[in-house]
């Protein structure tokens, strides 16, 4: 029985169910404070990288150990850099909900594209060191290096791995690739950081007698991989376990809209807060090895979760044709756009299309009492506009406000021009803003808002681009 | 794109930060400071010196240099003979805690005055190494034939080699006067 879409709405998460909001905000606590640690932590790492080679290193001699050395700085940083972008991308809980996996993504690709670069320069500069101070000619001296020295044949293959999968991540060829494709060859950077490893030892002068060094760098690299391992493999594997979530079904919101229930077990352990999102996975033949970051649509309950999808992209498309019953592995709760982020009483929520979702969810939990809350639902086309009972149900409920404004940007409909978010929310500086949707429509709003004086720490956005 | 210019311009003005601090004032071994060596005469790694097997890169002295005993012997040298070989301790040379080799110097005296300098141990486990002792154990010959002394400039790109060379010359100096 291949019934997969079911336009009736079987166990739809209960709604305006008398779970009274807490008053009054949470507070920042470590959502504002983590993302600075964090980067302060990677600074200082950075530091003592420089700092091994400054302790190792004796006073310098003419231009060809300028080069050698600048080289050894670049080979050092990168090899330390590429170790942050992996635990970046550990997935750990605090990091993706303190400071946001749209953040760590983002912060992952700017690290990413410099490490390809320290890389570059570290190859470059290494045989023009030693070229100058061997007074020997570039090919040859290329050559020797390749030939020569212990383990540089492996790590130079490193280099081009480093290169394909910084140049498949520029923007203009990632365009063109198929996000499956673009993400798997990401794999690849583990079979360069492994081939690279080595030569860090067997050539580096900064690791060759240096016990310390060599123990302390191994174990940061080691450090990174039980990371990495338990909160990819592990975490998700136990949550899998624990909860064995099925698909309980799939119903048809609006024009390519799909919601999926998940039931499980125990579900309120994974302690998940509205507005967060997990990275689900569909265990049938073809979808089994993707996995795509989709919102809660609503808060979860002990036996259900619910998460919805526009049909967007390859996997998105698929999703319509799940069967109920299908396993689900998923990894989560993931996201920073939660209460966390709220620092006054009122807040506005502003969404963009399917960016709706977290913040229907945050709509019904947020902390606020009656009137605290406003809604604004912006879309082009008004059969865009998904679960509008849902939300019109919580205006009542919570007594709050919910605009929808449809039309193309820049009609009348459009509130991010010129003032109008001024004329619809009067109290906005007295908000917390709650920005979701699109890329495009997440920076006219964020433009907006700033037009009309909303200072920066007000508003929080997440972009469903990673 | 300001991003990467930003980046770009900050690693770079790092770097040059970083190694300017690092780039040595004077030019000199003034006093070469005590890496990992030992006295003279004794080797600290038990690396055989591979005088016989391997003569290395000698210095030809200088024929002014050869020419002098003849010129004025000291009258009162009458116990020892003119010419005196001493071979200085081996010192290691290193780039921070890695090792490349050592070096060692077999140094003749004529009256007190250095007139030929061999290199019986050098760095030459790897091409690199060897590479970098070929052309920089000659000139550090040079050096001392005209200084006298181990007050010579290093070579550049043979910091650590340029080091270790002064050590074993001053060592065996050390030697020949005692």
């Amino acid at each position: 029985m291949r019934q997969a879409i079911q336009r009736q709405q079987i166990a739809g998460p209960p709604l305006g169910r008398p779970q009274a909001p807490p008053a009054g905000p949470v507070g920042p606590a470590l959502t504002s404070r983590l993302p600075s640690a964090l980067l302060a932590a990677m600074a200082i790492g950075a530091m003592a990288v420089v700092l091994l080679w400054w302790h190792d290193t004796p006073q310098l001699h003419g231009f060809g150990d300028w080069l050698t050395n600048a080289g050894r700085i670049t080979g050092l940083l990168a090899g330390y850099v590429v170790v942050v972008l992996l635990v970046l991308m550990a997935r750990i809980p605090s990091f993706e909900r303190h400071v946001g996996s749209d953040r760590l993504a983002r912060w992952h690709s700017m690290g990413g594209r410099y490490t390809v670069n320290l890389a570059i320069a570290h190859t470059l500069l290494i045989i023009w060191g030693y070229a100058v101070s061997a007074h020997e000619g570039l090919v040859p001296q290329t050559g020797q290096l390749l030939t020569q020295y212990p383990d540089v044949l492996m790590a130079t293959a490193s280099l081009g791995l480093f290169v394909l999968v910084g140049a498949v991540s520029i923007r203009a060829a990632r365009k063109r690739l198929r996000y499956e494709t673009w993400y798997h060859l990401h794999f690849y950077t583990y079979l360069a950081i492994a081939l690279s490893f080595s030569h860090e030892f067997s050539t580096g002068a900064d690791f060759q007698a240096n016990l310390k060094a060599r123990v302390l760098w191994s174990a940061m690299y080691i450090g990174a991989a039980v990371v990495l391992l338990w909160y990819r493999f592990v975490v998700p594997v136990r949550t899998m376990l624990r909860h064995r979530m099925i698909v309980e079904s799939v119903v048809h919101e609006g024009p390519g809209v799909y919601s999926v229930h998940v039931r499980g077990h125990h579900l309120l352990e994974l302690a998940t807060q509205p507005g967060q999102f997990f990275r689900w996975r569909f265990l049938t033949r073809d979808q089994w090895w993707q996995s795509h970051p989709y919102s809660l649509s609503a808060p979860p309950s002990d036996r259900l979760l619910r998460f919805t999808v526009k049909a967007l992209g390859d996997h998105s498309g698929q999703l319509q044709r799940v069967r109920r019953g299908t396993k689900v592995f998923a990894e989560g709760p993931y996201g920073a756009l939660t209460a966390d982020r709220q620092t006054r009483r009122k807040t506005l929520l502003v969404a963009g299309g399917i960016g709706v979702t977290p913040l229907r969810t945050l709509f019904e939990t947020l902390p606020g009492a009656n009137g605290d809350l406003a809604f604004i639902y912006r879309a082009n086309n008004a059969r865009d506009l998904v679960f509008r009972e849902e939300l019109d149900t919580i205006a009542r409920w919570r007594q709050a406000s919910v605009n929808y404004l449809i039309g193309p940007s820049g009609a009348e409909g459009d509130p991010f021009v010129g003032r109008r978010l001024l004329g619809l929310v009067p109290d906005v500086h007295e908000r917390d803003v709650y920005v979701c949707g699109p890329p495009a429509m997440v920076a006219v709003a964020t433009a907006a808002l700033r037009r009309i004086g909303v200072s920066r720490r007000h508003i929080h956005t997440e972009s469903f681009e990673f | 794109m300001r991003r990467a210019v930003a980046a770009f311009v900050a690693t770079v003005a790092g770097l040059v930060v970083l190694l300017s601090f690092k780039t040595a004032g004077t030019k000199s071994v003034d006093r070469p400071v005590a890496l990992s060596g030992t006295s003279a005469g004794t080797s600290d790694n038990g690396t055989p010196p591979s005088a016989s097997a391997n003569p290395g890169p000698a210095a030809s002295p200088s024929p002014s240099a050869t020419a002098s005993p003849s010129a004025s012997p000291t009258p009162r040298a009458t116990t020892a003979a003119p010419t005196k070989t001493v071979t200085g301790g081996s010192f290691t040379v290193s780039e921070g805690f890695r090792t490349f080799g050592s070096v060692q110097v077999k140094v003749t005296l004529v009256n007190g005055k250095i007139t030929k300098l061999q290199a019986v141990d050098y760095p030459n486990r790897d091409p690199r190494s060897s590479e970098i002792s070929q052309y920089s154990i000659p000139v550090l010959a040079k050096e001392v034939l005209a200084a006298q002394g181990t007050n010579i400039d290093v070579v550049s790109g043979a910091t650590y080699t340029s080091q270790a060379y002064a050590q074993s010359v001053q060592a065996a100096l050390d030697s020949a006067k005692s």
